[in-house]
């Protein structure tokens, strides 16, 4: 009986379960895997050392120092290469059972929900970001449209000062407009007329006599 | 415009997580010069209630919902470009969800039917502090504030925000809208002046119709 569920339970886990599970020779070379780690490794792994299947792994004294014949082994965070590309971390348990060695990695499910969580609230946070930008980009540009109606060479009459309206008939007086008139219909400004220190003694010499 | 069976091919999309291809669908509806509001209500709200349906009756995983949810917020974006060009009428709105409440994306939609009648929005976003609320208040001198409530069991929030904001603006008009109402009497909002319960885009847009000029000081 109990033989039977041992068996059913290893064969759900072997089968099922979300963990990984590597079964290495004394060389760290992978001699058998669940189907989980086939999943997230994309391949049954058979044949490679196990060092192959992590990502960066540097150790001064490679994996040896973490198999331990403890069941408290201590956990390790080691990340592995996927099928996807991306790295992903587990936490590994490290075995020594004598001729063959166990190696278990295992999610750390608090992590996953926290960043599941995380990740909501930093979308929420981007996608926001990104509508206030749009909004300002459209302002901006609105801003811009106004400035640039003044950009370029602007025909002038060199005595009286009109100018002339862009692409239109030089030779029709009403072609060419007072400048204050052209640039408040250009730009968002207005004038404000009053008459310059020089231009007073010209116009009423009398009420300014030079001293 | 947005035929059963293209619904159909765009909910399986967003259930498979393929951003891409329910960007491809979205991209051709506004080429087609879809209206907005059938953009959000008949693809994007539809699909997000649809899903809300299925994760409350064990069908897909919270997982699958998450990123159905995240993929609608950044479609959203392919739509900015239209809303951001009307021509203004000079008011302004706030828009937010209330402390706790996680569901912005009715809010935002809010935010951006707004937009497109002219209106200046500022959307807050998901769980709005009142303090953040009345800073921003504060310094845009809102015409009309609006609040988004999903959860029913969020109405204390309303509450302490509305009665926060009252503090300050005695009149200011709010408009309070979103799933929560569903599942609340409807004369929840009758205890406050100035509170108009407002559950959707014609019905806002009816309002806005009216709208004076004041500011509720
Ligand atoms: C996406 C989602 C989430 C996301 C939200 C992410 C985000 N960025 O917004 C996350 C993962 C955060 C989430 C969390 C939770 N959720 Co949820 N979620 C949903 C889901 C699937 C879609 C919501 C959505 O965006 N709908 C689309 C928008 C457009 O619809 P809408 O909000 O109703 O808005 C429309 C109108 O109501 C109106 N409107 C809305 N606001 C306003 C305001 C004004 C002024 C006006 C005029 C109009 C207006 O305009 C919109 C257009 O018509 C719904 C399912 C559903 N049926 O809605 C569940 C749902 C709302 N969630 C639910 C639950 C239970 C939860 C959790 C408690 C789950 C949990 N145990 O963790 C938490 C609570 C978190 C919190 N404290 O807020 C329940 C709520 C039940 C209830 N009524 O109490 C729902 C209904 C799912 C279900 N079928 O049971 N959720």
């Amino acid at each position: 009986m109990a033989s039977n569920v041992d068996a059913a339970l290893i064969e759900y886990l072997r089968l099922h379960a979300s963990f990984l599970f590597f079964l290495l020779d004394k060389n760290n070379n992978i001699i058998g895997t669940n189907q989980f780690t086939a999943k997230i490794i994309g391949k049954d792994g058979i044949g490679l050392s196990f060092e192959n299947v992590l990502v960066d792994f540097c150790h001064p004294h490679g994996l040896a120092g973490f198999f331990s014949r403890d069941k408290d082994a201590p956990l390790v965070p080691l990340s592995v290469n996927t099928a996807e590309g991306l790295p992903r971390t587990f936490y590994f348990m490290f075995f020594d059972l004598g001729d063959v060695r166990a190696v278990f990695g295992d999610m750390d499910y608090d992590e996953v929900d926290k960043l599941q969580r995380q990740f909501i609230l930093l979308n929420g946070e981007l996608v926001n970001t990104t509508r206030e930008l749009q909004k300002k980009n459209v302002e901006l540009e609105n801003a811009l449209g106004k400035v640039r109606t003044l950009e370029g060479i602007l025909p002038i009459c060199s005595k009286c000062k009109k100018i002339r309206i862009e692409g239109a008939d030089p030779r029709r007086q009403d072609n060419w407009l007072r400048m204050e008139k052209y640039i408040e219909g250009k730009t968002q400004a207005h004038f404000s007329h009053g008459v310059c220190p020089d231009c007073m003694d010209k116009l009423y010499p009398m009420m300014h006599p030079k001293p | 415009m947005i035929t059963e069976a293209l619904y159909q091919e765009y909910l399986s999309l967003l259930l498979e997580g393929n951003k891409a291809g329910c960007a491809r669908i979205v991209a051709k509806l506004i080429a087609d010069k879809i209206d907005l509001e059938t953009l959000y209500l008949a693809l994007f709200k539809r699909s997000l209630y649809e899903i809300g349906d299925m994760w409350a009756d064990n069908k897909v995983s919270v997982a699958t919902e998450h990123l159905g949810t995240a993929i609608t917020e950044g479609l959203m974006t392919q739509a900015y470009p239209l809303i951001f060009r009307q021509a203004h009428v000079g008011k302004k709105a706030v828009v937010a969800c209330v402390a706790n409440e996680y569901h912005q994306i009715g809010g935002k939609m809010v935010a951006d039917v707004l937009e497109l009648c002219g209106w200046d929005t500022y959307f807050l976003g998901a769980n709005v502090p009142d303090e953040g609320l009345m800073t921003m208040l504060q310094d845009k001198k809102p015409h009309l504030l609006c609040l988004s409530l999903s959860l029913s069991t969020n109405i204390g929030h309303l509450d302490q925000t509305i009665r926060h904001v009252r503090g300050q603006w005695a009149k200011l008009p709010i408009f309070v809208g979103g799933k929560a109402f569903d599942a609340l009497p409807a004369n929840v909002l009758d205890a406050y002046t100035h509170v108009k319960l407002v559950n959707s885009f014609p019905d806002l847009k009816a309002q806005l119709l009216h709208f004076g000029d004041h500011r509720g000081q």
